[in-house]
């Protein structure tokens, strides 16, 4: 029992995360005001919240960047609690032309859309006129999920993309380990290992990149974007299948697993220090490179991280089973066929 | 040390005197290059300009360092084989590769500026596009001699060559084509350095991973 405990963990780990995934809600948030361009003077916002409890006490605001109120709003319609309108007066002179929208109640907290609204033909200056800022009640929320705009409830994919590049990362390195060892050893169990790890590899590959792609036509809006890390991931795949190539074009099983073995060292490491230099110099649509909204650390929130790292830890358990499944299957394949032992 | 110069001459001296295989190099380059001027005529634009080039360099290599093994048939093999390690072998040809490939870079870089045009060259730094050029020679010579090496030990190796190479040598190709397209932008060292650097780091992996790994592949 306590030998396959690892197993269990990884099942229940697996059945935590998709559990949690599916079933925690958002925070709420501020989708978008329209119109987005104003002029100065009196103007009527389109306000639209996402799981927002909007009412007649809640406050809306215009502020400036680093939240100094620029005009304080009058709400003339509320639409099941999501949407609002409200009438804005504009001053003619500014701190800056691109203004926050902020809304704030008790049960929502604070809810901030940065660069809401962009006013054309207001002059700005620096003068310290406007200095009132908005207090965050901060409402507790229970368990909930960020919201972020352009992600919205599509920020549950995390727990189910990036885990599997974290699967795959492990199926690779338990596979060069091998092909490594095979190189000092020459034993066909090694070479079966490696061979395993690239087969299991390659379907965690396949699956990161169908949740990328359907993730990236929803808030990229295409299917495949030119990126270093999509030029990662596309390496990796052409790499392992390429490694599969090579080990049904040679027969003779001792070469077979040498040469391939070799093959594997090489490729991966060319691979490790091409994601780990190039996505550095070049932005990335990913989160936390040119200025995307991002996972990283300040804003990864530690409720999403509750669920993701156990996420990452399951569906890795999950891989080693796999392979250690299939690693079986070819022993046992073996036997039946040279009959060994 | 004195083993891999004297490789290095032998490889020279092979390839020299194998006249058809010499020109078979440069004939590729100069016909794809033509077809190339065929199909665009002249190019303006430098990030075409630049790809193109790449890749007919790209492909270039891959059909020299795809036999840089066969040089070795008839029992010469099993002779270098009692006579030297084979960190001196692989050594001795990976250079031999770079080289090779950095004056197939200069030639074709010459003929492609006679056909396709020099426009783009208007802000290019002349030094870097010629470091470029070297560093693409380099990389170039010595990712594919290892896989060259590979590839020469199964039955299909002109096939198995691109399929292996290609996705190992897109990591290099891509800072490559960065590098030498700033280069042509004229930008400046302090900004393009990272990527030459990038470029040095992986052509350093590939010979420490090639002294490595070769006798592994030699052994038979």
């Amino acid at each position: 029992m306590l030998k396959n405990g690892w197993k269990t963990l990884g099942v229940l780990l697996v059945a935590y995360t998709l559990w949690m995934t599916f079933t925690t809600p958002l925070k709420p948030g501020l989708a978008a005001v329209s119109p987005v361009s104003v002029n100065t003077g009196a103007n009527l916002l389109e306000w639209s919240a996402y799981a927002a409890n909007l009412s007649d006490s809640t406050a809306f605001f215009l502020t400036t960047g680093d939240g100094k109120v620029v005009s304080r709003g009058r709400v003339t319609h509320i639409d099941r609690s999501q949407r609002a309108t409200v009438l804005f007066n504009i001053a003619d002179t500014l701190p800056t032309q691109s203004l926050d929208a902020v809304c704030v109640n008790s049960i929502d907290g604070k809810l901030v859309l940065p660069g809401a609204v962009f006013v054309k033909n207001a002059t700005t200056s620096t003068a310290s006129k406007w200095t009132d800022t908005i207090a965050d009640p901060h409402p507790e929320f229970g368990f909930v999920f960020p919201y972020k705009s352009m992600l919205y409830e599509s920020i549950r994919n995390l727990n189910f993309h990036v885990t599997m590049w974290f699967a795959l990362l492990f199926c690779m390195c338990y596979s060069v380990f091998y092909s490594v060892k095979n190189l000092g050893n020459n034993s066909w169990q090694s070479d079966m290992r490696a061979e395993n790890g690239v087969a299991v590899g390659l379907v965690f590959a396949f699956i990161g990149l169908i949740t990328g792609s359907i993730w990236a036509r929803f808030t990229w809006g295409a299917w495949w974007v030119d990126d270093t890390k999509l030029n990662g991931a596309a390496i990796t795949v052409l790499i392992y299948l390429a490694y599969v190539i090579l080990r049904g074009a040679i027969n003779e099983e001792q070469k077979r697993a040498r040469i391939s073995a070799v093959y594997n060292i090489f490729a991966f490491v060319m691979m490790i220090v091409f994601i780990q230099v190039l996505p550095r110099m070049t932005d990335s649509l990913h989160p936390g490179n040119g200025g995307n909204p991002a996972f990283s650390q300040y804003d990864l929130d530690d409720n999403l991280r509750a669920v993701f790292y156990p996420a990452v830890l399951g569906w890795i358990l999950i891989g080693a089973w796999i392979i250690s499944i299939k690693n079986r299957m070819t022993m046992v394949n073996r036997k039946l066929t040279t009959h060994e032992e | 040390m004195v083993s891999i110069i004297k490789l290095i001459r032998k490889e020279m001296v092979l390839e020299l005197k194998n006249k058809a295989a010499l020109g078979s190099m440069l004939l590729y380059a100069v016909a794809s290059i033509y077809i190339s001027y065929l199909c665009f005529r002249r190019i303006t634009d430098v990030p075409t300009w630049n790809a193109l080039f790449w890749i007919i360099i790209l492909f270039a290599s891959f059909n020299v360092a795809g036999r840089s093994f066969d040089k070795e048939g008839n029992g010469r093999e099993i002779y270098l084989f009692t006579l030297l390690s084979p960190e001196g072998i692989i050594i001795g040809k990976m250079v031999f590769n770079a080289l090779l490939m950095m004056v197939l870079g200069f030639f074709s870089l010459l003929v492609f500026v006679l056909l396709l045009g020099g426009q783009v060259w208007q802000q290019a730094d002349w030094g870097m596009v010629s470091l470029a050029v070297l560093m693409g020679g380099a990389g170039f010579g010595l990712i594919l001699t290892l896989i060259a090496g590979i590839a020469f030990k199964t039955d299909n190796h002109m096939g198995l060559m691109a399929i292996l190479g290609f996705p190992v040598i897109l990591p290099y190709l891509l800072t490559l084509v960065r590098f030498s397209k700033n280069s042509l932008d004229g930008i400046d060292w302090s900004v393009n350095y990272p990527y030459f650097l990038t470029l040095l780091l992986l052509d350093g992996v590939v010979l420490v991973l090639g002294y490595i790994l070769f006798p592994y592949l030699w052994r038979d």
